[in-house]
């Protein structure tokens, strides 16, 4: 009188192996499908931008991986790097360079408490409290800025735009996201914690795990994220305003996606992520080379998107499902 | 409910305004929205009286028809349990396909090829929601960058659609023109959520819709196609939206790619404070044209006290969340007081 | 008293719960000392899952009192596995709480102290701990990957690390296997050697006589057997267990009604058949095949059964055919899969017909509500109006309505297919349903009771097949039905066997 749960074990088989490296099939076939049609694309210095435009998405999509995993998402990504960008920058032509960079972080940071409060301890829905942060974030950020862009001062656009090794600054940090993202995820409990709490949030409760707050500091962490990325934008443009970010939600979202989590938490694994952000990084790179126009970009971006959602629902073997 | 007063004579007193204290805060909760919307009338009428002119009602009314078109349809796929984010994008891209083919074979041409582009749209949502089970908030919010894309693209950015728009029909689209006195908006708008109204409450296809919103196994073991449902519900939303893409054009007799930009989450918070529950299962449309005339009446009176943009963009997001808040306490109190053994 | 509560692990004294007037449980007094196992049992609704949740501190009892270890137990925590761990408890349920996506050595270190090594070292300790508990599983594999045995064992193991006194296990064997049943039960007698007070709760009468030294057997919320082992027959323990069945009358005439054969269905490897005009049981094991059995016959989960439905072969594959020919579904979770819970009342019990009560896709209120109130009158139904939403009725309420669903539209129906439909019902509702049963049968309706309470089976059924082994044995009614049945559930093939 066995009862085997049914449906499949995950991890094996030539089909999950198939699609756990689709995803970088396809970004070994659009890297040589851009360099094909445009052999600049192949080169050190077009790396060097593309990683250079990469980085806030990188920068953004780990601690969001990392909120996905736990079961929650936070769509209002580029409307707090926005915000922090037009009132950091204000702060800093006002009050000086320190208590700039403070306010860059400051503000990050109160959106992801505000989030993480949102979504934690009133138990709201958070895709639809996002959505809604998003649009008050995006109007405060309108009406700090008056519709204007800021220019920052030149002490931070020297600091941040320093280079070592040939690289900006900013693409280690990256990498020591990358790195530390992976550390707590595979390397610590903390990681476990998250597993738990978005896999079965009930159980985990009863083995002591305080969801609610783990939850809470994951929305906060993004947020911090947000302003860091609100730096990193204002630097690589070179002024702020209020529509910085906007850019941004859609990619980061596309690149956790295609790194094989999605919306229903407890799964996912860091290197797919890496794999997803360059995927996604190199792509939108490839288009603007081509010339696309931005319009068209949306098309293709939107339609990823979508096709993202098919591919990470297959690895979850969900699609299909009677 | 903890009870303050003291006991013995007191509780026999305290035992009474509970009660009644339960009784005002349901009627609260089911008419709020009314209430809020007489109570905020009244208080903008005080401030500037000239909102009670029949221009600025109509001017109103105008207005919210677009939102209505999609709101109502929208109402009806969130009961079913699933939502459509792209519903601005696939009007305005409805929009430019009915332009630009008006432009060429004329308008009635023009305006059936639009809306079966919208309802096309939906379909294909209601496909990958209801059959390949994807995640529809994911998938529309690619759909919205898709379709707003595509809508740039086929314009370039610019405005198309000039003089595709027969005269005596653009008359009636920009307010020049009534029919026995109201603007035809006012029709349409009627039109529609009679429509949607009896849909949900009065043909089956309602009945199936909150059983599958609600309980999707148990609407599946008792026989209902859950997959069909959704995807008819998708279906409407998208030719919903065809719909609003129409106004778009009809109102102004020109098109832009960017028209309705924001419309599904304007269209959304309606739907939510109109209690209607994200989860599925629970809410009227009634509550619906409430919210409607709430948001719109508050919009408009915004305009009109000069206040400024970015506040009412707040405004939309703070209803938003004000709107979840409220319907997560209802459904816990429904659950603390209806789960008896 | 077979124990000596002053050196039992966990003594429960007068214990009493209500619900309102019912007592669930009416002065229970039991010791459970260590180094013994005992085996708690009784029938639905006899207060064994009441008892447990006292003893977890789930629930707060109205009188007496519960000390696990000297220690009274504490409702405010909830039954929160950190409290039991702290007074020494720990409680194996039925469905462990792993996390699929983890390793079996993260889920046996998962919030413990072992959490914090390295990843070798939590390899390590869960090998230990698996050892511990004969088991040889990779502790690197992924939970998601096990099946239901060695889940449990992995939850076993877990639950060994750190000091246990008492063990709890709620269901064990529901879903396991002779062999891993086996295994279970060497473990559970290491452990009881080594001086822990073990509690075995289960519905399987053969594995409590195996494993149990002693046996106390609950009935209508009072204690009536607490015996050890030996001075037990499979006789008198399915007696005691037996509830005392009433309002059986009209059913005797059950067999004589029947009519022609109106299904015929392949079950591994033998065909049952069954006849239109009657009710007939399928009883087994919690969890026991006769379920499975019942939901692919309406086209659920993911093999077929081969039918002959009135003479036509044929297999259903999903539940809308099933209804097109006539088979419709009870499912045995009534609030997550048969109840529609914010609509009303007449909703709920007119949504399969939808089709037949509308005008032109439009639905009349009218015929809804003569149809509603045609089946208020056949079962009963009392409660608020059929506005009200159906969350206002009681549960037994709840399942008329459910049942009625079926019930109003007996001409297009040949088969009503029922998982557990008496639970969470009062004796007043379940009498009610089982003269609508009664009613429908006379008019040549089949049905299939699938059950794991032998009340149920016997308060409605004709007749009833024993699922326990294969093939399925046939057990009719007579006197002592209720006996015989259990017997052959107990025994399985061999009924005349007595354990002693």
């Amino acid at each position: 009188m066995n009862q085997e749960k049914s449906g499949r074990i995950p991890g094996t088989g030539i089909w999950e192996l198939f699609l756990d490296n689709l995803v970088l099939l396809g970004l070994i076939f659009i890297i040589i499908f851009f360099s094909l049609k445009n052999p600049f694309f192949f080169s050190y210095s077009n790396a060097r931008s593309i990683l250079r435009q990469l980085v806030p998405i990188g920068i953004y999509s780990f601690p969001v991986a990392l909120l996905l995993i736990s079961n929650s998402i936070d769509l209002s990504l580029g409307a707090v790097v926005g915000l922090s960008a037009v009132v950091g920058i204000e702060a800093m032509n006002a009050f000086g360079f320190a208590f700039g960079i403070f306010a860059f972080l400051g503000v990050g940071l109160a959106a992801g408490l505000l989030n993480g409060m949102l979504v934690s301890y009133f138990r709201l829905n958070p895709v639809i409290i996002t959505l809604g942060t998003q649009i008050i974030f995006r109007g405060l950020s309108l009406s700090v800025s008056g519709g204007r862009s800021g220019v920052p001062p030149e002490l931070f656009l020297k600091i941040f735009r320093l280079e070592l090794l040939g690289f900006r600054l900013e693409v280690f940090f990256m990498l020591g996201v990358m790195i530390l993202s992976y550390w707590v995820l595979h390397r610590n409990r903390l990681g476990r914690y998250l597993y738990a709490a978005g896999e079965n949030e009930r159980a985990a409760f009863l083995m002591g795990v305080k969801v609610q707050n783990l939850r809470f500091l994951m929305h906060t962490l993004v947020g911090l994220a947000g302003g860091i990325v609100g730096i990193i934008s204002v630097a690589k443009v070179g002024l702020s305003s209020g529509s910085l970010g906007q850019n941004l939600t859609l990619p980061v979202i596309i690149a956790i996606l295609l790194g094989g989590i999605d919306f229903g938490g407890g799964a996912g694994k860091i290197t797919s992520v890496i794999v997803g952000v360059f995927f996604i990084g190199i792509l939108e790179a490839g288009l603007l080379i081509l010339g696309v126009t931005e319009f068209l970009q949306q098309v293709i971006v939107g339609a990823v998107l979508i096709l993202a959602v098919c591919t990470s629902a297959l690895r979850r073997g969900r699609l299909l499902k009677r | 409910m903890k009870v303050k007063n003291s006991k013995s004579a007191g509780q026999v007193n305290s035992a009474f305004l509970t009660k009644t204290r339960t009784k005002l805060l349901d009627f609260i909760t089911t008419n709020g929205l009314l209430v809020a919307l007489i109570l905020f009338v009244i208080f903008v009428a005080v401030v500037k009286p000239s909102i009670l002119k029949w221009s600025s009602l109509e001017g109103i009314i105008r207005q919210s028809t677009d939102i209505a078109v999609v709101a109502f349809p929208l109402a009806l796929l969130v009961i079913a349990g699933s939502v459509d984010l792209s519903l601005g994008s696939v009007a305005s891209f409805s929009a430019i396909v009915m332009a630009k083919t008006a432009l060429v074979y004329g308008f009635p041409i023009g305006v059936f090829t639009g809306l079966s582009v919208a309802v096309g749209i939906g379909l294909l949502n209601g496909i990958l929601v209801g059959y390949l089970k994807l995640h529809p908030v994911v998938t529309t919010l690619g759909g919205l960058t898709l379709w707003r894309g595509a809508a740039l693209l086929l314009t370039n950015a610019k405005t198309i659609g000039m003089g595709a728009v027969p005269g005596w029909i653009l008359d009636y689209g920009i307010g020049l023109n009534t029919l026995l006195f109201l603007p035809v908006h006012f029709y349409i708008l009627t039109v529609s959520y009679l429509v949607c109204w009896t849909l949900t409450h009065k043909h089956r296809f309602g009945e199936r819709l909150y059983a599958v919103g609600g309980q999707e196994k148990a609407a599946f073991l008792v026989g209902i196609n859950t997959k069909m449902v959704k995807l008819l519900a998708h279906t409407i939303a998208g030719f919903g939206a065809g719909l609003a893409g129409f106004m778009m054009f009809f109102r102004s007799g020109a098109v832009h790619g960017t028209d309705g930009d924001g419309l599904e989450f304007r269209a959304l918070t309606i739907v939510l404070l109109g209690g209607i529950s994200f989860q599925g299962g629970k809410g009227k449309m009634k509550g619906v044209l409430v919210a409607l005339f709430f948001i719109t009446f508050l919009r408009y009176s915004l305009v009109l006290l000069r206040t400024p943009l970015y506040l009412q963009h707040m405004a939309s997001g703070v209803l938003i969340i004000l709107a979840l808040f409220m319907d997560s306490l209802l459904t816990q109190r429904a659950e603390k007081r209806g789960s008896g053994s | 008293m077979v124990a000596d509560p002053k050196n039992s692990t966990v003594v429960i004294n007068n214990l009493s719960v209500a619900y309102g007037t019912i007592k669930a449980l009416n002065s229970v007094s039991l010791s459970i000392p260590p180094g013994q196992i005992v085996g708690l049992v009784g029938h639905n609704g006899a207060g064994k899952s009441t008892l447990v949740n006292a003893i977890t501190g789930a629930v707060k009892p109205s009188s007496g009192e519960i000390r696990i270890d000297g220690e009274p137990v504490d409702y405010t925590h909830k039954s929160s596995p950190l409290y039991m761990a702290r007074l020494g408890m720990k409680v194996i349920h039925q469905e462990p709480s792993l996390i699929g996506i983890l390793s079996v050595a993260d889920n046996i270190t998962f919030r413990t102290q072992g959490e914090k090594r390295s990843r070798k070292e939590r390899i390590e300790i869960a090998k230990e701990a698996l050892k511990r508990v004969g088991s040889s599983l990779d502790p690197q594999k992924p939970v998601s990957s096990l099946g239901f045995g060695d889940r449990q064992i992995v939850d076993l193991a877990r639950s060994l690390l750190g000091t246990v006194k008492t063990l709890l296990l709620d269901e064990p064997t529901a879903a396991l296997g002779r062999e891993e049943t086996e295994r279970l039960h060497r473990l559970l007698q290491d452990l009881s050697r080594e001086g822990k007070a073990i509690v075995y709760v289960s519905h399987r009468l053969r594995d409590i006589l195996e494993i149990c030294d002693r046996i106390v057997v609950l009935r209508e919320g009072k204690v009536v057997m607490d015996q050890p082992n030996r001075e037990i027959t499979a006789d008198t323990l399915s007696e005691a267990v037996c509830p005392n069945v009433e309002g059986s009358a009209d059913t005797a005439q059950g067999l004589e009604n029947r009519r022609g054969e109106i299904l015929k269905a392949l079950w591994r490897g033998k065909s049952y058949s069954f006849y239109s005009g009657e009710i007939v049981g399928l009883f087994g094991m919690a969890g026991g095949p006769q379920f499975d059995f019942v939901k692919q016959l309406y086209g659920l989960g993911s093999e077929s059964l081969e039918i002959t439905l009135e003479g036509e072969s044929c297999r259903v594959q999903n539940p809308r055919e099933a209804m097109k020919r006539g088979i419709c579904y009870v499912s045995a979770d009534r609030e997550r899969e048969s109840l529609f819970h914010y609509r009303s009342a007449r909703s709920n019990l007119c949504i399969p017909w939808l089709n037949r009560l509308s005008f032109w896709g439009l639905v009349s209120k009218r015929r809804m509500k003569e149809e509603y109130e045609r089946v208020r009158g056949f079962l009963n139904i009392l409660g608020p109006s059929q506005d009200s939403t159906i969350d206002k009725f009681s549960g037994g309420n709840r399942q008329k309505h459910v049942l009625g669903r079926w019930l109003m539209n007996t001409e297009g129906i040949k088969l009503l297919l029922l998982c557990q439909p008496n639970q969470g019902v009062d004796i007043r509702a379940r009498a009610d349903i089982a003269r609508a049963l009664q009613k429908a049968r006379e008019r040549g309706l089949t049905i299939l009771v699938a059950s794991s309470e032998v009340d149920e089976i016997s308060h409605l059924t004709d007749r009833a097949y024993v699922c326990e082994s294969e093939p399925w044995q046939e057990v009719r009614r007579s006197p002592d039905w209720e006996i015989k049945l259990m017997e052959a559930l107990l025994l399985g093939v061999k009924r005349k066997e007595v354990l002693s």
